[in-house]
């Protein structure tokens, strides 16, 4: 019995350290493609599954980055814009018109959840490993989740995030959010274009 | 001879004749006394092990009312017992953002110390949402609800149209779920004003903070912050040392990762007690060797050993009987240890001067001039028990034993131990014969020279109140501390506005009305106080009855239309308001405080809070903070004017100006009481009034000098040379006194001699000071320096001159 045990701790030690090189060498790999990432213009399509909401909300618009440059733009079913430039957060929507400006210093619980949005996008994963525990559920094309540790502040709101990466490993094919509470938000990138040029337009927080 | 003198010369004789009897006695039991002071010397050094040092600047502060309060407040508020360490990457190519574990084990490393409490790295903002949408559940009670008032704007068919669609904004927004609960708890905006209050405390530290991934982040975003608290008070040294170094130790670890400020109350603390332990360890050597030269080497009597040995081992016993008196001994009575080994010296000087001309006749012969000296000194201290500053009577005591053990231990022990005959510097420390006329002149006008110089110098005299000039720590200290400064805010520290009451809801209920009354005074928004984000207990319970009646059944049929047509319209489910809708109906009571008289709402905010609400064992005080400008300082002074004693303003502007004005009525106070103690003492003994002004110009011209000596130097006038001033004025006049005797008695010599090296050693002992690091030590070795040689000048040039001339001869001086 003993010798079993032995045996397969000695099988079992290669292949559990395997395990851990080849999610360290996807991590490395994804975030040294990702790294080489300077610009990135994307459509989205994104379904919001809430309590609160009678049907699935489907969101469709583009997203554009570049430097410290965020814009979040709706076209359906309403128009939304948002821009982050800095620390500064400006929004606007069609149905009242109206400029928001947020400074994102005075607003800690929001800029921590964009912060972390935008970490996703960047692919900035070891930032997150304080709270999460990573786990490499497919390499090809490279899907990766994302589970908040037990007793983290985020376990009582995030179940977990699901992260599907293009086949060319460049950027992120879509992405899951499930969480504690039941709601779930999937969302995909279509027509991605990476380091292209990014009109001037894209960072007009009105159309 | 008058008889004035006549009189004076049969009591002196009087007094010599029972101080010869003395000293018989004690040369027939030498053996016995020599003996006992041979056990005091290992005890008093056994005592010394057993004592307890404290570094309290508290101590040396003037007690006057706004000082004493001010400090006091700054202490009890525990502002300053935080430790904050800003740490950035040690490798200038890491990114921030990659060393966040790193964080996480350096903060659960340094909690698991024995001496820190807690570890603020990543305060958690999770909650924080959760916690505020609860906190907006009170609004009811917050809010002062009248059919005018803002709330009833909000609840029209097109404001909720307009509040849900902001809603459904929200969650078009990536991440904008987040706020969801909040907004289904409050879709109105019932809550906004308190809320906007709410952040605005945050915002009341002054500090320029930006979260990532819920760390706190300087504004470039190449520096963390970590706060730590610790049960270890600042002003305890030894703990705080300890404490110091286990963090130091911690540090060490992550230092691959971190390159580490640690900004801190303790270390200042730390600093000052290991600058003033070099200092005093420096100053020893320094004096015991120039003592050395001057009795070993330039008397070349190895018996001469004893006139130093005689103060060590009066200081020696003063400081145990001072520490048992006291209970406590301040490291800065222990730094005057030296100034006082060279007062003290003096009288074995003058002994051993003595002994050696003319053995046990001569030393009686100088008995009353060395005793008139030392109690005249002793007088000048003894007016440092009338000082509001408790630090100087702990000096006075100090002084007042050394000087006085080291006088008996002279008269008595010296004649046992030293042979007369020989007395050393005779020809070089001579006293010169009477002055001719053009000497004289030339003396008085370079005397009065020297005066009218000092007097129209002192004018320009800049009296020091600021706190920080006591503070000696080490540059590192103060480097740290701006760099932190440069890193995290660019805003100067606010002032405060205290009101202090017995119980939590009564003094609540006073800070609430004087806010109130502060916030019309200043510029909108410059008062951050907690009465913005909630209110006392009778006005929350008036609140919650004008919500009730307020919302009438026909009011909230209207609202839950007006929400279920804007819900179908945005697609929201039927249900998405309900906790919105139960939350009209029932909002929270006004609960029962905790033990401590804390609203239980307030509870998830304790952390935020403690920056406004400080509650001790007897009481408990409500800050709120304010930009500190002399203006807004002068304005709110009237507000607290009006109360009973309840409010008071802490701020640095006004806290120098108390200081400068209580150091400045300490100053003329003790001044006014030294003078009549050392007149009174002069009359007493000198008898003549001739003799008391001569021996009273020493102390004039080197006060005069030494305040103009700091003014041409530059150095300011502060609590510390107070102490120097009465110092040089207690051995001015006794080179005064004695070298009247000198003039009178027809002495050959001997009391010039031992003036000359009483002075020598003085400097010797303050002089050892200059080459002090602490500030504190400095001012004073260059205040006493200064004002000890000028002392010593007027007394040796000055008194001769004057009593060789007409004016005094004619006075009838003899």
């Amino acid at each position: 019995m003993k010798h079993v045990f032995l045996s397969l701790f000695f099988i079992g030690a290669p292949l559990l350290s395997q395990a851990d090189d080849t999610l360290t060498s996807v991590l490395k790999r994804l975030e040294k493609n990702m790294a080489a990432v300077t610009a990135v213009s994307t459509e989205f399509v994104q379904e919001k599954e809430m309590a609160v909401l009678k049907r699935t909300l489907t969101i469709r618009g583009h997203v554009h980055m570049a430097g410290d440059k965020f814009s979040w733009i709706v076209t359906a079913p309403v128009s939304y814009r948002m821009v982050i430039e800095g620390k500064k957060m400006r929004q606007w929507d069609g149905e009242s018109g109206k400029i928001q400006a947020v400074n994102l210093d005075k607003n800690p619980a929001f800029a921590t959840a964009l912060s972390q949005m935008r970490r996703w996008f960047e692919g900035d994963y070891a930032a997150f490993q304080p709270d999460f525990t990573l786990t490499l559920i497919q390499s090809d094309p490279v899907i990766l989740t994302f589970s908040p540790i037990d007793g983290k502040p985020v376990a009582a709101y995030l179940k977990k995030i699901t992260l599907t990466f293009r086949p060319d490993e460049r950027y992120i094919d879509s992405i899951r959010i499930d969480e504690a509470g039941g709601d779930s938000t999937f969302m995909r990138f279509e027509n991605t274009v990476i380091n292209g040029e990014i009109d001037d337009e894209a960072w007009q927080v009105r159309p | 001879m008058n008889e004035h003198g006549a009189q004076a010369k049969s009591s002196e004789k009087g007094v010599n004749r029972l101080f010869s009897r003395c000293l018989i006695m004690a040369t027939r039991h030498r053996r016995g006394l020599l003996i006992g002071i041979a056990i005091l010397i290992p005890l008093g050094f056994l005592g010394l092990t057993r004592i307890r040092l404290e570094n309290n600047i508290e101590a040396m502060l003037p007690a006057d009312r706004d000082v004493i309060r001010g400090i006091q407040f700054l202490r009890e508020a525990g502002l300053s017992d935080k430790i904050a360490l800003s740490l950035t990457p040690a490798r200038p190519d890491t990114e921030l953002s990659s060393l966040f574990s790193d964080l996480d084990r350096l903060a659960d490393e340094l909690a698991e110390l024995p001496l820190v409490d807690s570890v603020t790295v990543r305060p958690p903002v999770e909650n924080i949402l959760r916690d505020i949408t609860e906190f907006c559940r009170y609004s009811p009670q917050l809010t002062a609800i009248t059919d005018a008032s803002d709330v009833s704007k909000r609840v029209t068919a097109e404001a909720v149209n307009q509040a849900v669609n902001s809603m459904f904004n929200q969650l078009l927004s990536p991440g904008g779920g987040f706020a969801l609960p909040f907004f289904q708890n409050d879709p109105l905006g019932f809550s906004t004003a308190r809320l906007r209050a709410l952040r605005n405390l945050a915002d009341a530290g002054g500090y320029n903070i930006h979260m990532d991934q819920g760390y706190l982040l300087s504004e470039d975003g190449d520096h963390a912050l970590m706060i730590l608290t610790s049960p270890v008070p600042i002003t305890a040294g030894t703990q705080a040392k300890a404490l110091l170094d286990s963090l130091d130790k911690v540090l060490k670890t992550h230092g691959s990762a971190f390159s580490t400020r640690v900004v801190s109350g303790h270390r200042h603390a730390v600093s000052n007690e290991d600058i003033i332990r070099r200092d005093v360890k420096r100053a020893c050597l320094i004096a015991g060797a120039g003592f050395f030269l001057l009795f070993v080497i330039g008397w070349r009597d190895p018996r001469a050993g004893i006139i130093f040995l005689i103060p060590f081992l009066a200081v020696l016993l003063a400081i145990n009987a001072t520490a048992s008196l006291l209970g406590t001994l301040s490291y800065f009575i222990l730094g005057m240890a030296g100034v006082v080994t060279g007062i003290s010296i003096d009288y074995g000087i003058h002994v051993y001067v003595a002994q050696k001309q003319g053995g046990s006749a001569a030393v009686t012969r100088i008995f009353k001039p060395v005793t008139v000296g030392a109690l005249t000194t002793v007088s000048v201290f003894a007016s440092f028990f009338f000082s509001s500053v408790a630090g100087y009577a702990e000096l006075a005591w100090f002084s007042i034993l050394s000087i006085l053990l080291s006088l008996l231990f002279s008269l008595l022990i010296i004649p046992q131990v030293v042979t007369p005959g020989g007395l050393p510097f005779r020809n070089t420390l001579k006293s010169r014969g009477p002055f001719g006329q053009k000497s004289r002149r030339r003396v008085l006008t370079v005397w009065a020279i020297c005066l009218l110089t000092g007097l129209a110098l002192i004018p320009g005299l800049k009296l020091d109140t600021d706190i920080r000039s006591f503070d000696g720590s080490d540059q590192a200290v103060f480097d740290d501390e701006a760099a932190f400064q440069a890193i995290w805010s660019d805003a100067a520290p606010p002032a405060f506005l205290v009101v202090e009451g017995k119980e939590f809801d009564q003094a609540f209920t006073e800070y609430a009305r004087i806010s109130r009354e502060a916030e019309d005074l200043l510029a909108a928004g410059e008062l951050n106080t907690l009465a913005s984000v909630w209110r006392p207990r009778a006005e929350r319970i008036a609140n919650l009855k004008n919500w009730r009646r307020f919302w009438t059944p026909e009011r909230r049929d209207s609202l839950r239309d007006h929400l279920a047509a804007a819900s179908q319209t945005f697609g929201f489910a039927d249900d998405a308001f309900a906790p919105f809708l139960t939350w009209l109906d029932s909002p929270p009571t006004v609960e029962n405080p905790d033990s401590a008289g804390f609203p239980p709402a307030l509870a998830p905010f304790k952390t935020l809070l403690e920056r406004f609400v400080v509650q001790t064992d007897e009481k408990v005080m409500f800050l709120a903070y304010f930009p500190d400008t002399a203006e807004n300082v002068d304005r709110l002074a009237s507000v607290c004017g009006k109360t009973d004693d309840t409010c008071f303003l802490v701020s640095r502007n006004m806290l120098a100006l108390s200081m400068s004005r209580a150091i400045q009525s300490e100053i003329v106070k003790l001044s006014i009481i030294a003078m009549v103690l050392i007149i009174a003492l002069l009359v007493a003994l000198l008898r003549r009034p001739s003799h008391v002004v001569l021996a009273s110009i020493p102390v004039v011209t080197a006060l005069i000098c030494m305040f103009g000596m700091l003014r041409l130097c530059g150095v300011s006038l502060n609590a510390a040379s107070i102490i120097a001033g009465m110092v040089v004025v207690g051995l001015s006049i006794d080179y005064g006194v004695f070298m009247v005797y000198e003039r009178r008695s027809e002495d050959d010599g001997a009391l010039f001699t031992a003036v000359t090296l009483s002075a020598l050693t003085t400097v010797t002992g303050s002089g050892a000071l200059l080459f002090a690091a602490h500030p504190v030590m400095r001012a004073i070795a260059v205040a006493l320096s200064s004002g000890v040689a000028v002392g010593y000048f007027a007394a040796v040039l000055v008194i001769p001159a004057l009593i060789d001339s007409q004016l005094f001869k004619r006075s009838g001086h003899d």
